[in-house]
């Protein structure tokens, strides 16, 4: 049976053999023509862009734009000066001219708790604590609407920002979480794993 | 496998020998042909000026329907950075009739005497929102020490170009910077313009699309 295949086996490997060793040629040719055409036509070439060169090399024109920084970017430009100093603008994030007794409804009522209600001018205004834990202060503080203590806290040493996000808001991170990690790991080796199995089938796909 | 990656690499190394073959014939003939050509004109310093011949002298189309002879251009090699400058007087007439054009696509201002080219510089322009005018403009004041009231900004050496306080000052001239629609030129550069140029010489504004088909 081997002897049998062995004729058209081996014709079917000269074939390719021709054809490779056609493919190499007709390669090396073309790179040959290529690198020929360089050599004969580029003085030529070379010969029309001197003169072109040449003729435009004395023209002021060309001059001032050979020593150009090239043109301006499109991008943000920043002025050498300021405007002239006018009325400043000021964030007063703090001041509020309610009264406050009544307080204010709640934006969200999905990202105030109930607790906070009644003391909602802090909500406002979240007063720093421990990072980490920005609801605490709720809590504490602000025991029940009858809580004498102060409505205001002020921001302690390494406090957080008056706009605190909420928890579990729609704020998507940037970096994948371990589960999306580990899903894409897992999928390279199924492909892996795939591909060995196809390398191994192989030669069992052939016929006989 | 091993056939097709020879193939590859020879088609890649074909590729690479294409222009390798092509650009450095080209190169070093340029300048022995130029030097050549600025040979015949006397007295001329390569790298520093070049002379036009007197019976050949390159007209500059300028903005308002005006024309002037440029009589000699400084040589200078490659980009300009921002900030710097060149100027040189040397051996061109200590007098004759000054004008300057500034040129906002190329960001280049030249400043000319009797037909010669004694400074060039780079500049910064108006922004797109406060753009600097172009046009024909004469020299209205010249201040050493301005100071600009609309701005509470230093502008010195100015030469002041329009009614509506478009001026050539110094100033810090940066990459990525732009002004309020004056003219820009490093401070030293401002000192000198500001000494060769009088009341009444020309300034000529090309607006940047010119300068580009230009």
């Amino acid at each position: 049976m081997k002897q049998q295949d062995e004729s058209p086996a081996a014709k079917a490997d000269g074939r390719r053999r021709r054809w490779k060793r056609t493919l190499l040629l007709t390669t090396l040719f073309v790179c040959l023509f290529f690198v020929a055409v360089a050599e004969r036509g580029g003085p030529a070439i070379s010969k029309i862009r001197k003169d072109g060169i040449v003729a435009t090399l004395l023209d002021p024109l060309s001059l001032f734009a050979g020593r150009s920084p090239g043109e301006r970017g499109e991008g943000a430009l920043l002025p050498t000066k300021l405007a002239k100093a006018g009325p400043e603008e000021r964030v007063l994030s703090e001041v509020r001219d309610r009264d406050p007794g009544i307080g204010d409804p709640p934006a969200d009522p999905g990202f105030l708790p109930d607790a906070a209600l009644p003391g909602s001018r802090a909500a406002d205004a979240l007063p720093g604590g421990p990072a980490g834990e920005p609801f605490a202060p709720f809590g504490a503080p602000f025991g029940g609407p009858g809580d004498p203590g102060p409505s205001f806290i002020p921001g302690g040493p390494g406090g957080s920002p008056p706009f605190t996000p909420p928890p579990g808001g729609g704020i998507a991170s940037g970096i994948p979480e371990p589960g999306t990690w580990a899903v894409m790991i897992l999928g390279f080796f199924a492909v892996g794993w795939a591909m060995r199995r196809r390398a191994q089938l192989r030669p069992g796909l052939l016929p006989e | 496998m091993r056939s097709f990656i020879l193939v590859v690499l020879i088609c890649l190394a074909g590729i690479m020998l294409w222009p390798a073959a092509k650009e450095p014939a080209a190169a070093p003939e340029i300048d022995a042909k130029s030097a050549a050509l600025l040979a015949h004109v006397p007295d001329n310093a390569p790298g520093t000026r070049i002379w036009y011949a007197a019976n050949d002298y390159p007209r500059l189309k300028l903005p308002g329907g005006h024309e002037e002879i440029v009589r000699s251009a400084l040589n200078i090699k490659g980009p300009m950075q921002f900030g710097s400058f060149i100027w040189d007087e040397e051996r061109v007439p200590k007098k004759g009739p000054m004008w300057v054009r500034v040129d906002l696509g190329h960001q280049i201002l030249s400043v000319f005497r009797g037909g010669h080219e004694i400074g060039s510089a780079v500049i910064l322009y108006g922004t797109d929102g406060k753009p600097t005018p172009t046009g024909d403009f004469t020299v209205l004041q010249k201040a050493a020490d301005y100071h600009s009231h609309a701005y509470d900004a230093a502008m010195p050496y100015m030469l002041r170009i329009t009614n509506d306080g478009v001026a050539i000052h110094g100033s810090n001239v940066r990459e990525g910077y732009a002004t309020h629609g004056c003219i820009g030129v490093p401070p030293d550069f401002a000192k000198r313009l500001f000494t060769v140029m009088a009341k009444g010489d020309p300034v000529f504004i090309v607006p940047a699309s010119t300068a580009k088909q230009g």
